[in-house]
């Protein structure tokens, strides 16, 4: 029985389901190990701290034993000690510490403010002698960082701590272990109310965490060598208990973090092996009426009517059709679940797949006398996903709508674009779905009740999957209902792959200068003309010998600002080093740096090239995962080497002449244009990559690699000019007035116009002015001629009539590569170049869906 | 004359037909329900000789209404088998706990299921006394 080969399929997808589960449990578990040896290193060195203090200590019992008000202090000293190895709440160890000092060290005063979470502020946790007023003052007011180490001046300094005195002067010179031996002795010092006295805590690494700041000796007396240094020892145990404390709270949080993580996995673990009995009951059902059914038959075949033996074989048949189907279904929602989908994204117009949908349903429709219906905001709204896919989610939202409306009723299919997205709306007038269900219907095999499956049959997966597939877009899916009116289903899907945001970060001040507006548009600008979801922009952080992520789009915040990679290490690091690109088509097989794929690249290749200002690497551009999920190749190479030359020469100009914003206007406008192109270009239906195309004929005839670096740019925005023509008069059939035509004769001036401000190559300025020239010389705009037409701007004519011809116009059909190729011929040596043409012929050739790929590659 | 009363439980209407059509040959008399409800309303008003009971069901499930023909006193003496595609060992453990006096798993075979309700009813008529003394 051949169905039950792939229920064996379907079952061992199921088990790897919980493999995978177990795996996961068992990283959970290192987690908790690793957790726990850093728990272990903290008490240890809890311990070393608690030992050096009482070392300290022990000097100090000899040193200080000879009167008893100083034993007194030491007692208090390693009273306090205890009890902060004894107590794990910070808030009363603290409380503790601050008394100590006060009794220990004899003020009446003591503040002690900790280094908040973030690093930025000194907040007061601890106070002593304080009334609630003051208290509560004090807490709103937090200490900026940067003015607490102003303090921290050299001439303030005794021993490790700060004096401060009303006179603003130091009083008395500190020795080479930066204490002051006459304070002790001095005998004109009485304490002024506004001295202060600050003991900041330092951690092992060096930085403060904390401080005390005290105030109204009772001696009033300016403090002694005894008395600051008592205070030190103080503010050693005090770091040890924030520590700790901090430690003690992390450990509990990832205990937190780790039980939720566990109770998560067992609730999925619990999900997954409801699953695994719903899937086998789901498939047993259909294997069960097969079997029965063709047994029967097969004892009574003799004693049977043919038209019961059809009846039978009948029921065969669709509860294996239905069996097939299942199978199908949960093959393609474990694949989604596990991110091993196949998924292509090119432009096409969902307006049209939507229509196409629609007179699919037409006939189950018909049936029920139901009216299908479609509604789009525009003939064209070209999207660029997974076509099959999107016909998937909306024959499964369609043919459910007609499947719960009873006949006579109306299933409505809109479409509009808002923004950046497009919203489908599959509206029915149907049974609707009861509230208590709503939540539900997108969980596998939820059928609202089992009564309504025998009336409705389906398998309970359509949903599911289609969440899976919209999703995957980074798009959603709801639903709204009202039992007995209807229901309303709404995809929004992004228009483009790459609409993420982009983050831009500002570890250090570089000396070079660009705002972060204008990175923005130079990480958008690369993604958006390199067709690709994720790119960054690394700048070089000269004194610590690093790259860190300047901007970024795809990636995430964490990744942009945590980022730092030496130079000389990983990929980035290579390309600064070398100031070479880099194109890497498979990184798991590189052996240069292959390591496993990181989950944020969705595909195995990736481009990486320096930014160089004055020969001098400033900076990385990296791009990965591109939106046809294809590797990238040495064209791409080409096309981001000269995309980097034009950044550094923005960024030079923008920083040189920082004063001038027109500096920075002008090359943030010429950057908004080359992105809008670039958009505009993606969505042309059936469009492959001018630039891919234009180094390949350019290869051909023999020009330099520069050259081909140069015209793999020219091709990416020799039409920016055209984003300025007003598009509806290219769709108006007939021939243009006089006032159309000199706007679209104008637009090659245009281009040139608006990508000046990153252009230092006079050849990109020629060759976007020249290439609507024709060999007769009766093009446009100087009428050149010939061979003073430079050969860049001859091979994007070509490359140029190709394109326009094959995509068509609104009032001018499609034509297809043949009868482009004809017309090409037709015109050599009058409007094109001959060797082009022929060089173009030979590279090209159409694949089996029409597109134009490289002549070989068919297969 | 029948060779018995059998009333075949199953929400699954192929499964029904199925057995009607088999249980029809083998020359029982077939009487249906599509849920548990029902079930327990037909071993009232039809008296079956032998219940044939799928478990998964809407309403009322194949261990309830065993559990109830089974404990109650009129009805206990109808042999129950329980067909299921529930395969596991507890599942089966769970049905003769509620009194089923066979189970069969599902996908099964008509032959096999008529072959035990043969035997089954084979013992319970020869066990039973005759209706006219």
């Amino acid at each position: 029985m051949i169905p039950s080969i792939e229920l064996l399929w379907a079952l061992s997808a199921a088990v790897l389901l919980l493999v995978e589960q177990v795996r996961h449990r068992r990283s959970l578990r290192h987690e908790l190990k690793s957790l726990r040896s850093s728990y272990d290193a903290a008490i240890h060195r809890n311990d070393e701290l608690t030992q050096a203090s009482d070392r300290m200590g022990d000097l100090y019992r000899y040193q200080l034993l000879t009167s008893r008000n100083r034993a007194a202090r030491i007692k208090k000293v390693l009273e306090v000690a205890t009890s902060i190895n004894s107590n794990l709440s910070l808030d009363v160890v603290l409380h503790e510490i601050v008394h100590a000092v006060a009794e220990a060290a004899g003020f009446r005063i003591v503040l002690l403010r900790v280094l908040n979470q973030a690093g930025t502020h000194f907040e007061a946790r601890a106070f002593s002698g304080l009334g609630r007023e003051a208290i509560r003052k004090l807490e709103q007011h937090a200490i900026p960082r940067q003015e607490f180490e102003s303090w921290l001046k050299e001439e303030f300094r005794v021993s490790h701590s700060y004096f401060i005195s009303h006179e603003k002067k130091f009083w008395g010179e500190a020795d080479e272990e930066g204490y002051t031996p006459e304070l002790g002795v001095r005998q004109e010092g009485e304490w002024h109310q506004e001295d202060v006295l600050f003991v900041p805590l330092y951690a092992k690494d060096g930085a403060a965490v904390g401080y005390f700041s005290v105030d109204d000796p009772v001696d009033r007396r300016l403090p002694s060598r005894e008395t600051i240094e008592t205070l030190e020892i103080l503010a050693t145990h005090a770091v040890v208990a924030i520590q700790n404390a901090s430690l003690y709270e992390l450990l509990g949080q990832s205990m937190q973090r780790l039980e939720e993580a566990t109770e998560r996995s067992e609730q999925v673990a619990d999900l997954k092996n409801q699953f695994i009995s719903t899937v086998s009951h789901e498939l047993l059902t259909p294997l069960t009426a097969i079997r029965a059914y063709a047994e029967a038959l097969l004892e009574h075949v003799g004693s049977t009517t043919v038209d019961m033996q059809r009846q039978f074989l009948g029921v065969i048949d669709e509860q294996s059709l239905k069996l097939r189907h299942l199978i199908d279904s949960i093959l393609e929602l474990s694949q989604l679940e596990s991110g091993r989908f196949r998924m292509t994204r090119e432009p096409f117009n969902l307006a049209s797949l939507t229509q196409e949908v629609a007179a699919m349903l037409g006939s189950m429709a018909e049936a029920k006398k139901i009216r299908v219906s479609v509604e789009t905001s525009a003939p064209e709204i070209v999207i660029e996903a997974d076509r099959e896919l999107t016909r998937r989610v909306l024959t499964n939202l369609g043919s459910n709508a007609i499947k719960f409306t009873h006949e006579g009723g109306t299933v409505t299919f809109r479409v509009t674009i808002e923004g950046r997205a497009v919203r489908i709306v599959v509206e029915d007038t149907g049974i609707g779905i009861p509230p208590e269900a709503i939540d539900r219907i997108f969980d596998k095999f939820y059928q609202i009740d089992n009564s309504l499956s025998r009336e409705y049959p389906g398998v309970g997966l359509g949903l599911t999957i289609s969440k899976g597939i919209v999703e995957w877009h980074g798009g959603e899916i709801t639903a709204e209902s009202q039992a007995g009116v209807g229901s309303r289903f709404t995809v929004v899907l992004p228009i483009t792959a790459g609409d993420a945001h982009v983050i831009t970060h500002e570890a250090w001040t570089p000396s070079r200068s660009v705002s972060n507006h204008l990175t923005r548009l130079t990480v958008e600008m690369i993604a958006e003309v390199m067709n690709a979801r994720t790119a960054s922009f690394m700048l070089v952080d000269e004194e610590r010998s690093e790259l860190y992520i300047r901007a970024a789009r795809g990636l995430r915040e964490e990744v942009v600002c945590g980022t730092r990679v030496r130079i000389g290490d990983s990929i980035a690091g290579w390309v600064a080093k070398h100031g070479q690109p880099l194109l890497v088509t498979n990184i798991e097989e590189d052996p240069r740096f292959g390591r496993p794929n990181g989950h944020q690249y969705e595909t195995k290749s990736l481009l990486s090239v320096p930014v160089k200002i004055d020969g001098r690497v400033v900076g990385v551009i990296n791009i990965n995962n591109k939106i046809s999920m294809t590797p990238f190749t040495e064209d791409d190479r080409a096309l981001l080497s000269s995309l980097a030359d034009r950044v550094a020469l923005a960024w030079k100009r923008v920083s040189d002449h920082e004063r001038s914003s027109d500096q920075t206007e002008e090359t943030a406008k010429a950057l908004s244009a080359i992105i809008e192109n670039a958009r505009r270009s993606r969505l042309k239906l059936n469009a492959g990559s001018m630039a891919g195309r234009a180094v390949a004929v350019a290869r051909k005839l023999g020009l330099s690699e520069e050259d081909q670096e140069v015209l793999a740019y020219v091709a990416s925005v020799h039409d920016v000019g055209m984003g300025q023509v007003d598009l509806s008069v290219l769709a108006e059939p007939g021939r243009l007035d006089d006032e159309t035509w000199a706007q679209v004769a104008l637009h090659p001036l245009r281009s040139a116009e608006i990508v000046k401000p990153i252009e230092f190559q006079e050849q990109v300025t020629e060759i976007i002015l020249a290439h609507h020239e024709r060999m007769d010389g009766r093009g446009y705009p100087k009428g050149l001629q010939g061979s003073q037409i430079p050969i860049g701007a001859r091979i994007i004519a070509v490359l140029d009539a190709y394109e326009s011809m094959t995509l068509g116009r609104p009032y001018r059909h499609a034509m297809t590569h043949v009868e482009a190729l004809r017309e090409l011929e037709h015109c050599k040596g009058t409007q094109f170049d001959p060797k082009v043409v022929d060089a173009f012929s030979q590279l090209f050739e159409p694949s089996e869906n029409g597109k134009l790929i490289r002549a070989g590659e068919a297969a | 004359m029948s060779k018995g009363k059998i009333l075949v439980v199953d929400d699954e209407i192929y499964i029904v037909h199925i057995l009607d059509f088999s249980l029809g040959m083998e020359g029982y008399e077939v009487v249906t329900a599509l849920d548990g409800e029902q079930a327990l309303e037909k071993v009232k008003s039809e008296k079956p000789d032998l219940i044939v009971l799928d478990i998964m069901m809407p309403k009322l499930d194949g261990y309830e209404v065993c559990k109830n023909i089974k404990s109650s006193a009129a009805t206990q003496h109808i042999p129950v088998i329980l067909l299921s595609a529930k395969g596991r060992n507890v599942d089966q453990k769970l049905g003769f706990d509620v009194g089923a006096d066979d189970y069969i798993t599902k996908p099964f075979s008509p032959r096999k299921l008529v072959e035990r309700i043969n035997q089954l009813l084979g013992q319970t008529v020869s066990e039973r006394p005759a209706p006219s003394a």
